[in-house]
């Protein structure tokens, strides 16, 4: 007589069983095993190597974006010719594509007027390390569909060796292209990653990717790169993109295995916005150094992958008798990859006084940004 | 303006920044780090441009 197992319920048989079934008994342990080890891999930490695969994170609140730039975190759109569009998408609850998974935003792309032999529209996330994958097989998964007809996406992997040195040329790898309907749908390709044997890293640390591109549309100077996809316009939308190990999708789960905190401090390793949140709500404190500028240094919330870029909306400083003086301006001085430091410009400071940085005074939304993308 | 004007910024204690303004407005503030995407482009820029 079969038993189950303690953990896992696998059906195995006894001692009792007869030698005849044996054969039925392996067999049906061995689909349990399969199963289990299946399952198993739906929420590991690291197996999906896209951070942000189900933009849940919009921390730059891009609401359009039509020449190139980040949208989603993480999710880049190349636009070259045409018009195009990348906007953020909301599903209405109990709509997203996967039962069990209630994402709750999916990105578009709509292209139109793409003509030049250099024309492209390609969705892409950089991810940090040409190590990763390299000489492995990889499958590239997502959901899709089309706002009419039959498009394709055609999926490729570009290693890039860094920054600094002399580095060895980009290696662009045509994983294969999927064809979508006007239905939400999962797709997949699998493709031999390129060893980086022999090749030689950029000397600038933290500087190599492998980007991975969803072409959705591609003049006749990407045909080497996408299997000669073409030109398209369409709607193409797109949620839950999974890059990992090996020749079979899995059940799609996010970078950090599910943990939506830990998603975020992915994220913020390229880029992060603080908001002031309250109206003239506080960023930090610092020290004028003349009448008309002080030096204020704030820890990001996660190490950054490199010394970043910064910009800022709004803010203000206090003044000896702490009212509000509006920020001007604001210069990088003194940044690293744990802290946001720059000069801010304003007016009525005193030399060698502490400041506060704070909002406005007539928002929330003012905001500190820092980015160190790939 | 349809492409990112740079300008170099000397701070006040000697050190530099290169501030980066969009055509859409927005000013970046980018270091003097090669291993910064924004400098690189800074420095595609300044190539392309002699």
């Amino acid at each position: 007589m079969a038993s189950t197992t303690t953990n896992y319920g696998w059906v195995v048989p006894t001692s009792s069983d007869l030698v005849k079934n044996g054969a039925t008994a392996i067999s049906t342990v061995g689909s349990s095993v399969d199963t289990s080890l299946w399952n198993s891999g739906f929420g590991q930490a690291g197996k999906n190597k896209i951070i942000n695969g189900d933009f849940r994170f919009n921390q730059r609140n891009f609401t359009s974006i039509t020449s190139t730039n980040y949208g989603f975190d993480r999710w880049s759109c190349n636009i070259s010719d045409g018009t195009v569009t990348y906007t953020p998408q909301t599903f209405t609850p109990g709509a997203a594509p996967v039962a069990g998974y209630e994402a709750i935003n999916f990105a578009r792309v709509v292209t139109t007027g793409q003509t030049l032999a250099s024309a492209r529209t390609n969705f892409n996330q950089n991810i940090e390390d040409v190590r990763t994958l390299a000489g492995q097989t990889a499958t590239i998964s997502f959901w899709a569909k089309a706002g009419s007809g039959t498009p394709k996406i055609a999926v490729e992997l570009n290693q890039s060796f860094g920054t600094g040195g002399s580095p060895s040329s980009g290696v662009p790898t045509y994983a294969g292209q999927v064809t979508l309907s006007t239905l939400w749908a999962r797709y997949s390709v699998t493709v031999a990653v390129p060893s980086i044997s022999g090749k030689t890293m950029g000397t600038d640390p933290n500087t190599s990717v492998v980007q991975c591109n969803l072409f959705v549309s591609a003049g006749s100077n990407f045909n080497s790169r996408t299997g000669s996809l073409g030109i398209q316009s369409n709607t193409f939308d797109v949620w839950g993109v999974q890059v990992e190990y090996g020749s079979q999708m899995t059940p799609f789960q996010t970078a950090s295995g599910g943990s939506i905190q830990n998603e975020l401090a992915m994220c913020q390793r390229y880029y992060y916005r603080k908001n002031s949140e309250l109206t003239g709500g506080a960023f930090g404190i610092g020290q004028c150094f003349s009448t008309t500028q002080a030096n204020v240094q704030i820890p990001h919330p996660v190490t950054m992958r490199t010394t970043p870029t910064l910009a800022r909306s709004g803010l203000s400083l206090t003044n000896a008798t702490q009212t509000r003086q509006a920020v001007s301006a604001i210069s990088n001085n003194g940044s690293n990859v744990n802290t946001f430091a720059a000069d801010f410009t304003t007016t009525g400071i005193v030399a060698g006084n502490a400041t506060t940085l704070l909002g406005s005074g007539t928002s929330t939304t003012d905001y500190i940004e820092a980015s160190a993308e790939l | 303006m349809t492409k990112p004007v740079y300008e170099v910024i000397d701070n006040a204690n000697g050190t530099q920044s290169i501030q980066r303004t969009d055509p859409d407005g927005k000013v970046w503030s980018i270091p003097f780090d090669e291993a910064n995407s924004d400098y690189q482009a800074y420095l595609e820029h300044e190539a392309s441009s002699k």
